[in-house]
């Protein structure tokens, strides 16, 4: 198994990891010399409120006011999932009238299938799939409902139609309800893991009841792939996304995990796989199949790529702060940047590599800053740098 | 003797001892205690005030007038959001 130690993460998200594991009294004086706002903050930001407070309620004895803000916090929380689910009901059948084939991904529905209940998993937002020839009659109905797009995406039809060919989904807000929508049309961000997925999946859909709707979700073995992918693409910089992957490992048995890396070998995605495994086992301590095991020990880069992780877990509290306000944030940012494209590379290859550059030069947030006539295009890519310098100094800014 | 389930355009979700319900339209919240929750829990069946008086008077500490009284006002408040229906 890769040499990788759990110590280089912040204190907080070690005990965060032991209570999890154990929720065992021991903890308690761990925590009491603890900064209280830090610990809240970092179980908010790794999205792990909920799942900390039903594991140790009964467990640890918290000081009173650490009690108090624990309980408030947990309540928002919980609160705002109901929220997410009442409304992914109503996104759902508002759809199913203007026969539009969704599928709710990741969120209340992993929660769902794989925790006590579909309000232990903390969501922020939605992420619903539609087939790419649905996808504006769904917009219309979310812009219908009261959403709207979070930033202008395009200003001229050319713009559109690169804009639907490098990414794969539209992020709408709605004001009166304070809920974030992320409309898929592709299941992953990079064009290169597509070929081939998308049709299969749709046709092995399972259906999930909540309360008298119907919800459509992923397959268990795509969505396991799915939430991999997710997880990795990110750097698995948030710990629930981890905590998924213990709670499928720790539900599924070995023969599932052996399936999934295989399926997920035939699309090239063998990595993604092994590192959430790597991860739940350094993390969660969740024993890993020997096949697995085997694997991850095989591929050095899984010990890099995990190592790349515990590092974006440290710091997913600073990834708002702008990049040029200080010297310990340019150097923060510089080293993101630099294991973004490491770890694209490690993940997906050359290809992916290059995709993932050629979606620095086409920003949706640069053709708002200045929108080149269609027939000059190809100037964007020659701007694309001066409008990224003028973005993060405007950050500063703000 | 009326027979009522629940409405199916609820979310529901425990925060402690209390239920917590979000209707789906509406967006209204509702919030249930122990009792309430235990009513709604078996009102997954349709359900008479009797029969839901003779499970409660066997769980809770209360006595059988006292409890018809109480459930009849529950349910009273319980339609009246919406939570359920007679069938």
């Amino acid at each position: 198994m890769a040499q990788l130690t759990t110590k280089v993460l912040d204190p907080n998200i070690q005990l965060l990891i032991r209570c999890l594991i154990s929720g065992q009294e021991v903890e308690h004086k761990a925590l009491s010399h603890l900064d209280l706002n830090t610990f809240l903050y970092t179980l908010e930001c790794h999205r792990l409120t909920i799942l900390f407070y039903e594991t140790t309620k009964d467990k640890l004895r918290l000081s009173e006011p650490f009690k108090t803000s624990l309980t408030d916090l947990f309540t928002l929380k919980k609160m705002q999932i109901l929220k997410h689910v009442a409304e992914l009901c109503r996104v759902n059948e508002r759809f199913e009238k203007a026969n539009i084939a969704s599928v709710a991904l990741k969120g209340p529905i992993v929660g769902l299938q794989y925790y006590e209940t579909y309000s232990m998993r903390e969501c922020n937002d939605l992420d619903i799939l539609v087939k790419p020839q649905d996808v504006q009659t769904a917009f219309g109905i979310l812009l219908e409902m009261g959403y709207e797009l979070t930033e202008v995406l395009w200003n001229s039809p050319k713009q559109k139609n690169i804009y639907h060919k490098t990414f794969h989904h539209y992020n709408l807000y709605n004001d009166s309800n304070d809920i974030m929508i992320e409309l898929h049309w592709r299941l992953y961000s990079s064009t290169d893991i597509d070929v081939g997925a998308n049709e299969t999946l749709w046709n092995n859909l399972k259906i999930h009841r909540l309360g008298r709707f119907e919800i459509r979700a992923l397959a268990e073995l795509d969505n396991f792939i799915h939430l991999c992918v997710h997880g990795s693409s990110h750097q698995w910089k948030r710990l629930f996304w981890v905590q998924d992957i213990v709670r499928i490992i720790q539900k599924e048995d070995d023969s599932f995990l052996e399936s999934a890396y295989l399926a997920a070998a035939r699309r090239g995605l063998d990595r993604y796989i092994l590192e959430g495994c790597n991860l739940s086992n350094i993390l969660f301590k969740v024993p890993l199949p020997a096949a697995i095991s085997e694997a991850i020990c095989r591929d050095k880069r899984i010990s890099e790529l995990s190592s790349i992780s515990l590092f974006a877990m440290n710091n997913v509290m600073h990834s708002e702060q702008s990049p040029v306000a200080n010297w310990h944030n340019f150097t923060l940012a510089s080293i993101r940047l630099y294991n973004h494209y490491k770890t694209t590379y490690f993940l997906g290859g050359r290809n992916a590599l290059l995709n993932s550059i050629k979606r620095f030069f086409i920003n949706p947030k640069y053709w708002s800053i200045y929108s080149f006539n269609d027939k000059l295009f190809a100037l964007n890519y020659f701007a694309a740098p001066f409008f990224w310098a003028y973005s993060v100094l405007n950050k500063n800014k703000e | 003797m009326e027979t009522y389930i629940r409405n199916e355009e609820t979310i529901t979700g425990q925060l402690d001892s209390d239920l917590v319900m979000v209707d789906i339209e509406k967006g209204s919240y509702f919030s249930l205690n122990a009792v309430g929750t235990r009513i709604w829990e078996l009102l997954e069946n349709p359900l008479t005030v009797d029969e839901l008086c003779h499970t409660l008077t066997e769980e809770f500490e209360v006595d059988d007038d006292q409890c018809h009284m109480e459930v009849v006002e529950y349910l009273a408040e319980m339609r009246k959001h919406d939570l359920i229906r007679k069938v």
